[in-house]
């Protein structure tokens, strides 16, 4: 069966794992401790996240070059973004008469901020084929989250706390449906999440959470409709190892799990060359085949069309390590930075039908009922990558860069 | 404007908007909402004012009584906190005994942490937090209550002690016991900060003037029972890591680096309010004897250059050369003043458990008077945006400087000044200082008020100002609350 290959055209995964886990907590001064009970104040927040996105992950788990075969091994795609993120934690119960809520800090945060993500030449010429525009900047979406600390236990050198959040998440940027990459996504979700925090003999510290995400639907994919139209929901989970060398200096070890629930659905397929006929030459070096369609001597041109679905992929999963240390600078600012590393993970493709046809109706009016155009001569399968933050898993690292700042601390 | 500016400068907005959510304090009486906050006391109880909020003190204290007579325990919290903090401490208390009446915490402070407190700004809470206490409990009881036992933590043990170096009330204090306190500095202190946190900054960074002037002339005064309470392993409590492990200890007191020695990492917030750390608390509490409460205060009596204590049963602590004597300082029954002026004593009578204030003393044999003393100071009092270092000199060479900050009168057991060491002013401050001369007169006390504005300071930087540096500075020399 002949296959067509298409763009492999990813969001990072950075902007896929980071705002997405909805973390609650925040690496502040001094203790190196997402989750664990903060002292109540304002805290601001800084992220840069930067990237060279080479490799992706497929359905099978295998890592792939970005383009390749049909742009050279180097291309990538750059992806820079910064973040933005207000914390808030006190108790608004305090003194009041409402059980447990006066005694349990809450806590509520923002998150948002810019990016920009572009496409090397090859990908972006390649793209072009395609009608895409190739690189994209602005709003990445608005996360806000509120949640409450559970109460502090002490279990032999073990002091813990959990917390219980949820966070909702609204696009906010412009939404390019014809652009090859976007910044923000195009549904909102809710994510209920529960953390723990533990720290052991004042040394190591451990931060865990899960989260489950619900995802809405994309009514308007981009890119050809390669991105899912309905998100499966996600599981999120992860975990950090922070040990202090002193109050200035830690390091820290870090395991995130990423993993859909079932299956991604793709609608309203319409990716296709933007300049059609294309001659049998044309057609089968562009789609890399030998189907004895491109030797058909009748035929000097040919159309193609895809048919718009539905298709189901077979859910998304990543697994990332991260490393980092921080420099704590009294008791107001911590800097940080970490490199994260994909393990595993796979990535979203779906098995299009494209119909062949020899004139520019393409399928064609099915008078004959028998579920194909009247004008198709042939149907072509080819698997395409979903694309973007909710199907590309990237294979490549990024590297992020920290800082937190506590307002009227010393 | 396009709809994605419009979208960023909406998100811009909510973030800034969210990060300057005003505190509970005034948001909700701006909605005519009262502000919730802890008020266990007896009705006939009415709390003091903080010398901070200008607000009656919420708190714990008062209720039903042991039955037996005990030293009444004030808890003090430290910094952006308040009583609710020693909530776990009355509750076990309570648990070994203790009655309601007898377990007392007001907050002193703003309890806000866009607000920090300082030592300074609360010594005058302290004072009235102690005299409202002891003036109820001596009421209700019917025998007067002349001393207290004070549980302290973080800033609020500088806090205590600052109070009674400032207000001579030593005697009054029992026991104190300092948890987790930044007796000689916390690593994050800055000398040289900026923002509402500069007046406690400047007072607890490592090596300040301020700790200088608390600690020079000995960490555990007077007849007082001193017990430190910290992490000491340099690991548990953030404040005090390496090589600051040691910063809550006191020279003269019953040091007790629990983390340290007991193989345990309480934090800085945990360590005062475990069971484990409260029952080392009362057990240092029950070391000491109840005093006799109808005994009368013992007293120092001068008689030309000689001391000696009344009544005889008590016993004359004393120290030269200006250092404080502490409850360890052998006691006599006689001292003849010599040469190295002033002595500062204290009469303590283990019978009746009572002390009486410090005073301090020079001798009289050789002195010629220089006539009446007087004071000046330099710098004089006024608007500074920076923290001020003090000289004071009197007219007599021979005569002693005593200085308070807490808008007390100054007296012979108050601060002492010493020439070579400026009285380092970090908070706006009313300082009063007398000089006292080897017969006993006082000058007529000189009085300063220093306000040292965090608004002069952003007055002076303002951006119109570094603009145009010729541009007016506006400040009409009103700080405000808070800052």
């Amino acid at each position: 069966m002949p296959r067509l290959h298409t763009l492999i055209v990813g969001l990072v995964l950075a902007l896929a794992l980071q705002p997405a886990r909805a973390q609650a907590g925040l690496i502040f001064t001094p203790h190196l401790s997402e989750y664990a009970v903060q002292a109540n104040g304002t805290y601001t927040e800084t992220t840069f996240i930067f990237s060279e996105i080479e490799k992706v992950f497929d359905r099978e788990g295998n890592t792939v070059r970005v383009g390749v075969p049909f742009v050279p091994a180097g291309a990538s795609t750059d992806v820079g973004l910064a973040l933005f993120k207000v914390l808030w934690v006190g108790n608004v119960f305090r003194d009041t008469g409402i059980p447990y809520l006066r005694d349990h800090s809450q806590f509520c945060r923002l998150i948002s901020g810019f990016g920009y993500q572009q496409n090397t030449e090859q990908i972006a010429d390649r793209g072009r084929l395609f009608g895409a525009r190739p690189g994209s900047n602005g709003l990445l979406d608005l996360y806000g989250l509120c949640g409450i600390y559970s109460s502090e236990y002490r279990l032999g050198p073990v002091k813990f706390n959990g917390l219980f959040a949820t966070t909702f998440k609204e696009p906010l940027g412009e939404y390019d449906t014809d652009a090859m990459l976007n910044i923000g996504t195009n549904y909102r979700s809710v994510i209920p999440q529960l953390a723990f925090h533990g720290e052991l003999f004042g040394r190591l510290f451990v931060d865990a959470t899960v989260a489950y995400q619900f995802n809405g639907d994309n009514s308007h994919p981009s890119f050809g409709g390669t991105t899912p139209t309905r998100i499966a929901d996600w599981w999120n989970a992860e975990a950090n190892f922070a040990w202090k060398f002193s109050e200035h200096w830690f390091a820290d070890i870090g395991y995130s799990f990423h993993k859909s629930v079932g299956h991604n659905g793709y609608d309203q397929v319409t990716v296709n060359f933007k300049d059609q006929p294309l001659a049998p030459d044309t057609l089968c070096a562009a789609l890399g085949l030998g189907s004895d369609v491109c030797n058909t001597p009748a035929l000097d041109a040919f159309y193609l069309a895809p048919r718009s679905g539905p298709y189901e992929d077979r859910g998304v999963q990543a697994t990332l390590l991260s490393a980092g240390i921080s420099y704590v600078y009294r008791s107001s600012s911590v800097l940080q930075f970490r490199i994260a590393k994909p393990i595993s993970g796979r990535g979203s493709q779906i098995d299009v039908i494209y119909d062949v046809c020899g004139v520019s109706d393409c399928p064609g009016a099915d008078r004959n009922n028998n579920g194909t155009g009247d004008n198709s001569i042939s149907q072509l399968s080819t698997t395409l990558f979903g694309v973007q933050e909710a199907a590309a898993a990237s294979a490549s690292p990024y590297a992020e860069l920290r800082f937190v700042y506590l307002f009227w601390a010393p | 404007m396009s709809p994605t500016a419009l979208r960023a400068l909406g998100l811009g907005l909510l973030l800034a908007l969210s990060a300057c959510i005003p505190p509970r304090q005034v948001l909700l009486p701006a909605l005519g909402q009262p502000v919730p906050e802890l008020r266990d006391f007896p009705p006939d109880y009415t709390p003091p004012r903080s010398a901070e909020t200008e607000l009656p003190m919420p708190g714990f204290g008062g209720g039903e009584s042991s039955g037996v007579y005990r030293t009444p325990v004030i808890f003090v919290h430290g910094n952006t906190v308040s009583a609710r903090y020693w909530l776990p401490a009355r509750e076990y208390f309570l648990a070994q005994g203790y009655g309601k009446d007898e377990l007392w915490a007001l907050g002193h402070g703003w309890d806000h942490v866009h607000y920090f407190d300082s030592n300074d700004l609360s010594v005058a809470s302290i004072d009235r937090i102690v005299n409202s206490v002891m003036d109820y409990l001596s009421k209700r009881r019917g025998v007067p209550v002349r001393q207290v036992d004070i549980i302290s933590h973080s800033l609020g043990v500088t806090l205590v002690r600052q109070w009674m170096m400032q207000t001579n009330s030593f005697h009054r204090v029992r026991n104190f016991i300092g948890a987790a306190g930044g007796n000689h500095g916390v690593w994050t202190a800055s000398a040289y900060p900026r923002g509402q946190q500069r007046a406690a900054s400047w007072e607890l960074a490592p090596g300040s003037p301020w700790l200088a002037q608390l600690n020079r002339l000995g960490e555990t005064p007077g007849p007082t029972r001193y017990m430190t309470l910290y992490d000491g392993s340099g690991w548990g409590d953030v404040f005090y890591p390496k090589p600051y492990q040691d910063s809550p200890a006191l020279d003269g007191a019953y040091n007790l680096a629990f983390n340290r020695e007991r193989g345990r990492w309480f934090d800085h917030m945990d360590l005062p309010r475990e069971p484990a750390t409260m029952d080392a608390m009362l057990k240092f509490l029950a070391d000491s004897g109840e005093p006799l409460p109808r005994a009368r205060a013992p007293r120092v009596l001068r008689s030309g250059d000689r001391l000696r204590p009344e009544p005889a049963s008590a016993g004359l602590h004393c120290a030269a050369g200006g250092q404080y004597p502490q409850r360890s300082t052998p006691a006599v029954q006689e001292l003849s003043l010599g040469a190295e002026s002033p002595v500062s004593c204290f009469a303590l009578d283990p019978q009746s458990g009572l002390a009486s204030p410090l005073l301090r003393f020079a001798r009289q044999a050789g002195y010629r008077s220089a006539g009446e003393p007087t004071l000046t100071a330099t710098p004089a009092g006024g608007v500074y945006a920076q923290a001020q270092e003090v000289r004071l000199e009197s007219s007599d060479p021979a005569a002693f400087i005593t200085y308070t900050t807490s808008g007390t009168a100054p007296a012979s057991g108050s601060a002492l000044y010493q020439a070579g060491h400026p009285i380092y002013i970090a908070a706006p401050l009313r300082l009063q200082a007398v000089a006292i001369t080897p017969d006993g007169r006082q000058s007529k006390p000189l009085v300063l008020d220093f306000d040292i504005s965090l608004e002069k300071e952003e007055a002076m930087y303002s951006l119109e100002r570094q603009l145009d540096p010729t541009a007016p500075e506006q400040y009409a020399g009103r700080r405000g609350k808070g800052r």
